[in-house]
C-alpha cells in the first residue's frame, strides 16, 4: 500500500508539474519556437560574421595594447 | 633565402582563394542552385558531377592554405598563435583558419561523404548529415569575415592604433 501511495503522489507531481509547464509559456519553449538560427539565412550569417570581426577587433586591440 | 617567404605568400594566397572561394560558392551559390535543381528534378547533375570535384579541391586547398601560411609564419609560428611579439592580428586570423581547418575535415567532409554516397548512410543519417555539414559550411562562412580581417590586419597595423 505504502508503496501505491509512492507511486500515485509521484504520478500527481508529475501531472502538476506537466501542467504547470504547459501554463507557462517561456518553460514551455514558446519563445524558443519562434527564434531562428541566424546561419539559416546568408544575410544573418553575413551579419553574424561582421558582429563578430567587431568583437574580435577590440580583442586584438587590447592585446596590442 | 627571400624566395621562401614570397613562394610562401604566393601559394598562401592562391590556394586560400581557391578555399575560400569555393566556400562562397557552396553557400552563396549551390544550396540555392540544389533547391531549384530538386525542384525541376537535375539535382543529380550537380550532386553527381559538381559537388564532388568542387569538395576534391576545397579540402585540399585548405590543407595547402594552411601549411603555406605556416610555412611564412616560419619562426613565428609561436608567436603568432599564442598572440605574442606583437603577432596578435596575425595570430587570430591563423587561429580562425585552423578552426575553419579544423571544420572542414572533421565534420563537413565526412558528412559530406554521407550526403554523395560515398560512405554507406540511411535515410535519417543523410537527412542529419545534410543539416549538420550545412550549418558547419555557413559556420566558416560566418568565421571567414572576420578571419580574412586580421590576415589583412596583420600587414596594417595602423587599423589597431599602431
Amino acid at each position: 500500500m505504502a508503496a501505491l501511495a509512492t507511486i500515485e503522489s509521484t504520478v500527481l507531481t508529475d501531472a502538476s508539474f506537466a501542467s504547470f509547464v504547459a501554463s507557462d509559456p517561456l518553460a514551455n519553449g514558446a519563445r524558443g519556437s519562434s527564434m531562428k538560427n541566424p546561419l539559416d539565412s546568408l544575410w544573418g550569417t553575413v551579419i553574424s560574421g561582421l558582429i563578430l570581426t567587431a568583437i574580435l577587433y577590440f580583442v586584438v586591440k587590447s592585446m596590442l595594447g | 633565402m627571400d624566395y621562401v617567404p614570397a613562394l610562401a605568400r604566393w601559394l598562401h594566397f592562391m590556394a586560400g582563394i581557391m578555399w575560400i572561394g569555393l566556400l562562397y560558392y557552396f553557400n552563396f551559390v549551390q544550396v540555392a542552385a540544389l533547391k531549384a535543381a530538386a525542384a525541376d528534378g537535375t539535382a543529380a547533375g550537380i550532386t553527381k558531377h559538381v559537388a564532388p570535384r568542387a569538395l576534391f579541391f576545397f579540402r585540399w586547398a585548405a590543407v595547402v592554405t594552411w601549411l603555406a601560411g605556416a610555412a611564412l609564419l616560419s619562426n613565428q609560428f609561436g608567436n603568432a598563435f599564442t598572440f605574442r611579439g606583437g603577432l596578435a592580428a596575425i595570430g587570430m586570423g591563423a587561429w580562425l583558419g585552423t578552426i575553419m581547418l579544423i571544420n572542414v575535415w572533421a565534420v563537413i567532409w565526412p558528412n559530406q561523404q554521407k550526403i554523395l554516397g560515398l560512405k554507406p548512410a540511411t535515410d535519417e543519417e543523410k537527412n542529419k548529415a545534410r543539416r549538420v555539414a550545412f550549418l558547419a559550411s555557413r559556420l566558416n562562412v560566418m568565421l571567414s569575415i572576420p578571419m580574412l580581417f586580421f590576415m589583412a590586419g596583420g600587414a596594417h597595423r595602423g587599423v589597431f592604433g599602431m
